[in-house]
């Protein structure tokens, strides 16, 4: 033990306490002899002292205090100095942990400083790879100035998002459609950049214009570029709501994969389901064609396409989904709320619904008015 | 024989129980793992190896509260083996309990038994 090797041998308990034990027993023995001289009226001299000793037999007993005083004190010190080695034991251990704990410390905080780091590059690549997928959403804009009363509601649960908003002016048809892809944040968004160019590619380049077809030709594109019918394992593709609007025509063609459109008339709504299938994955015999459903339109009606990130959301409790109902809602009119608020009015709505619950998916909604 | 497989519930998954000796298959809870692939994975194979050797009746209990676009098509894809094993004559039943007030979810239900050749029962709780 490093710190006793140091103690003086009067720091110990056991030595301290014998010989204060045997000077005080030493006094009994003086202080007896002196009494004793002096009660027989002789004077303090070495000779009277030393014959007291001599002739008095008491004194002999009382000669053996400084031994037996010495002997329990140095007992007592021995407790003493056995309490001194515990504390000393513990203090070393404080020492130690205290010690250990500081280099547990020094180590969390350097895996603190990495992980600061490593979620500082991250947030710093993601926010870039955002201004990617801001710039395909900027198509949207063009949507806005054909159809000036739209609005579109759009919170990725990351930054990036799997959720994308798709709008085409081909020939004398827009096109229009909200798209969810499996997963969010980056692998999200890497799907949504496939949808995006596969879309594009199908209606500009391939000159498709039947909205199933173009879920088709879209399910059958992603199928390859992912190797889906190699590797059966690969599952990943896309849900998405698909309107084809024909002004001239004053026509509707939706098409959707598992998401449905909804059509606004007079606060009155419309749902049309789409199909069960997804895009992509899910090689199966009993997959058909999507389905094409037209339907006219008046002027001043309105179309909402969504993604499931909305109605799924949990509330603040996590025990409550917000539905479709609030939507519902929204969209059909009944408080004139204007076609451009819909999607802040949403917001709104499902942000106070979800409290401090994190978001659980991506969010979009589109809505246009025709 | 093929070994149990069990899954405790996190905040993202679901808990899985999968008994080979009795049949019974169930899922209960959340299903929105951020990597589903390697949650939904282990439960196909393993699917994959009970189809090989299953008990004389199967019993395949979903109760999902919440299940993401990636989840679905995984759970899609375990029923589909499922399916395969029900068309080679085995007792093959999917149950799937959902809460009345989750439209969403019964919703679900009923696509994925349009989608399927497989009984399929809707079980409102």
């Amino acid at each position: 033990m490093p710190a006793t090797a140091h103690r003086s041998l009067f720091n110990d308990a056991r030595v301290s306490y014998a010989v204060l034990g045997a000077l005080f027993g030493f006094c009994f023995p003086v202080i007896s002899t002196i009494v004793d001289v002096l009660v027989q009226g002789h004077d303090i001299t070495w000779e009277n002292l030393l014959s007291a000793q001599q002739n008095q037999p008491l004194h002999w007993v009382i000669n053996t205090a400084p031994l037996f005083l010495g002997l329990f004190a140095y007992l007592a010190g021995r407790k003493q100095h056995e309490i001194v080695l515990v504390n000393e034991g513990l203090e070393e251990q404080v020492r130690l942990r205290t010690e250990q704990l500081s280099v547990q410390n020094e180590e969390l905080r350097t895996i603190h400083g990495e992980l600061a780091d490593s979620l500082e590059r991250l947030s710093q690549s993601i926010n870039y790879a955002q201004r990617i997928q801001d710039a395909i959403v900027a198509d949207m804009h063009e949507m806005r100035v054909n159809f000036p009363s739209s609005s579109v509601f759009l919170r990725p649960r990351d930054v990036v998002s799997g959720d994308f908003p798709w709008y085409l002016k081909h020939g004398e048809n827009h096109y229009f459609a909200a798209v969810d892809c499996t997963g969010h944040g980056v692998p999200g968004a890497f799907m949504s950049i496939i949808g995006y160019f596969l879309l594009n590619r199908i209606v500009k380049d391939e000159g498709i214009t039947d909205t199933g077809q173009i879920l088709c030709n879209l399910h059958l594109a992603v199928v390859n570029l992912l190797n889906q019918r190699t590797d059966s394992k690969m599952h990943d593709g896309m849900d998405l709501a698909l309107c084809r609007v024909n002004p001239s025509s004053s026509e509707v063609q939706f098409s959707g994969a598992c998401n449905p459109v909804y059509h606004v008339s007079n606060s009155k709504l419309s749902v049309y389901k789409g199909d069960v299938w997804s895009i992509g994955g899910m090689q199966y015999k009993k997959r058909c064609p999507y389905t094409s459903q037209t339907f006219s339109y008046a002027e001043g009606d309105s179309l909402v396409m969504f993604t499931d990130g909305v109605s799924d959301q949990f509330n603040a409790e996590g025990k409550l989904k917000f539905g479709l109902g609030p939507i519902r809602k929204t969209v059909s009119g009944t408080d004139c709320t204007p076609v451009t608020s819909w999607g802040s009015v949403l917001e709104e709505e499902v942000v106070k619904w979800m409290g401090d619950h994190r978001q659980m998916d991506d969010m979009l909604m589109i809505a246009v008015q025709l | 024989m093929l070994e149990s497989l069990y899954l405790e519930a996190t905040e993202d998954t679901p808990i899985v129980v999968f008994d080979a000796a009795s049949g019974t298959l169930e899922i209960t809870g959340r299903a929105l793992p951020e990597d589903a692939h390697s949650f939904f994975s282990p439960l196909q194979e393993w699917v994959e190896r009970y189809d090989s050797t299953p008990a004389t009746s199967t019993t395949v209990n979903l109760r999902i509260d919440y299940f993401n676009s990636a989840a679905t098509r995984y759970i899609f894809n375990i029923l589909m083996e499922l399916e395969e094993l029900c068309m080679s004559g085995s007792a093959v039943k999917v149950i799937w309990n959902y809460s009345t007030d989750d439209e969403m979810i019964a919703a679900k239900g009923e696509e994925l038994a349009s989608m399927l050749d497989i009984p399929f029962e809707m079980r409102p709780f």
